[in-house]
């Protein structure tokens, strides 16, 4: 019975410590689109966009181009940040310089995985870039999950400021 | 007499767990301080940059077994070399993020260098900046065993046996019908001699990180796979001191205790 008890634990317990897919990015990008997503397109991080960048992530991003699709005035990213030690991959959904929709698709950290739920996320909706970078809205925090939910607030941050800088930017 | 023969046993069972108390703090002295130490280390890893620092003495390197390593596989593009040595894969002698099964390619195209891996594409600029990672999500098949250019200009990867070639930006990777023959294979080239050595030398020194030592030590490991009992019996040995500190102090106390009620009786 013990032995059932632990192995039982480790199986529950081994696919929170290698990460757990909630939904893939691909299916994500197709949802947002009614299951017809546009080709993708990308956005050059330049010296113009570093600095900011920068200073929402507080550190520099890792690389220097970044797919997302666009269609109307909504653009979708998949987005990665560490909350302690490994990647949380995000997707989020802006229309009309709003956040519509975030959700984690891809938790690999062993703590603070409760960001994933939409009590979480649904702070976000409507949230709007202030000119300071800021998010318009107040968003509650999780304890034990401080980490994870900066992470997710940092994304949140940087995809609206991407949006804006995407031909897709602005209001119907 | 019988007073006598009533307070003798009291004062040898303190006694006696003195010395138990004094013997079992100086059998595990040593243990404990290694706990103490190594615990802190760890609980301030990133502030000790334990987890970037590497060990560089050849005796402890040796006692790590860390011997040169077995796979060396280079490609020489636009003057750069891009090499794996074990599960590392280096542009020039500068370490890409990550560990990869196998490196199969690098090319150049539109002033990019696109790294191969199993079933991963990395774009770099010519110094080696990080462009982009392309994974499965990305469209990118798994499985990757080679890559080329399809009649000269088209990026193409073979998996499973298949040739996918990339559009002109790399968002998308189409499989084709096309003969594997009409695709131009990137081959490897020899590293020289004078970068091998280097790559040799460099090695060694990064793959045991201080980390991993301080681990070792904290949970006996260094030791050997004995290790970990010897401090199971030093954590076991802390507990008993403990119990043997808090009963003497308590004996004491209720000693003092009672010949403060004495004196009053007395006076």
């Amino acid at each position: 019975m013990r032995l059932f008890l632990l192995l039982s634990c480790i199986c529950f317990v081994t696919p929170v410590f290698a990460g757990v897919t909630f939904i893939s990015p691909e299916k994500f990008v197709s949802q947002s689109f009614s299951g017809q997503p546009p080709k993708p397109k990308i956005l050059w991080l330049t010296g113009k966009y570093k600095p900011t960048v920068k200073a929402i992530l507080g550190h520099k991003y890792p690389a220097l181009r970044i797919r997302y699709w666009g269609k109307g005035h909504r653009t979708v990213w998949i987005l990665e940040e560490t909350g302690k030690e490994k990647p949380i991959t995000t997707g989020i959904v802006i229309n009309d310089d709003k956040i519509e929709k975030i959700k984690i698709l891809v938790y690999r950290e062993s703590r603070g995985s409760e960001v994933r739920y939409d009590f979480f996320t649904d702070q976000f909706v409507d949230s709007q870039l202030l000119k300071d970078n800021q998010l318009s809205t107040d968003i509650d925090g999780i304890s034990g999950a401080t980490l994870s939910v900066s992470a997710i607030k940092r994304l949140a941050r940087l995809a609206l400021y991407f949006h804006q800088n995407t031909p897709f930017a602005g209001t119907e | 007499m019988s007073h006598r023969s009533h307070k003798k046993p009291r004062i040898n069972k303190l006694y006696s767990l003195y010395v138990w108390h004094r013997y079992l703090g100086l059998s595990a002295a040593i243990l404990v301080l290694l706990l103490a130490v190594t615990g802190v280390m760890l609980n301030h890893t990133e502030r000790f940059q334990l987890d970037q620092s590497y060990i560089k003495t050849n005796w402890l390197l040796d006692w790590y077994k860390v011997t040169l390593p077995n796979k060396l596989k280079s490609y020489q593009v636009a003057g750069q070399w891009v090499t794996q040595i074990d599960n590392t894969v280096y542009f020039n002698q500068q370490v890409l993020d990550g560990h990869y099964a196998q490196l199969h390619g690098a090319v150049e195209l539109n002033e990019m260098l696109i790294v191969a891996l199993d079933d991963n594409i990395i774009l770099l600029t010519a110094d080696g900046e990080l462009i982009e990672k392309l994974g499965s999500m990305h469209g990118v098949p798994e499985s990757i065993s080679k890559i080329g250019f399809f009649n000269n200009t088209r990026l193409a990867v073979l998996a499973h046996g298949e040739v996918y070639v990339a559009d002109e930006d790399l968002l998308s990777w189409d499989e084709t019908e096309i003969d594997t023959e009409n695709v131009k294979w990137v081959d490897t080239t020899e590293l020289p001699d004078a970068m091998k050595n280097r790559f040799f030398s460099n090695y060694r020194y990064h793959v045991l990180p201080v980390e991993k030592v301080v681990l070792d030590l904290h949970s006996g490991r260094f030791m050997g796979s004995n290790g970990i009992f010897i401090m199971d019996a030093a954590a076991i040995i802390m507990a008993l001191l403990a119990i043997s500190g808090s009963s003497i102090w308590i004996i004491q106390a209720r000693k003092r205790k009672q010949n403060r009620r004495k004196a009053k009786r007395r006076s």
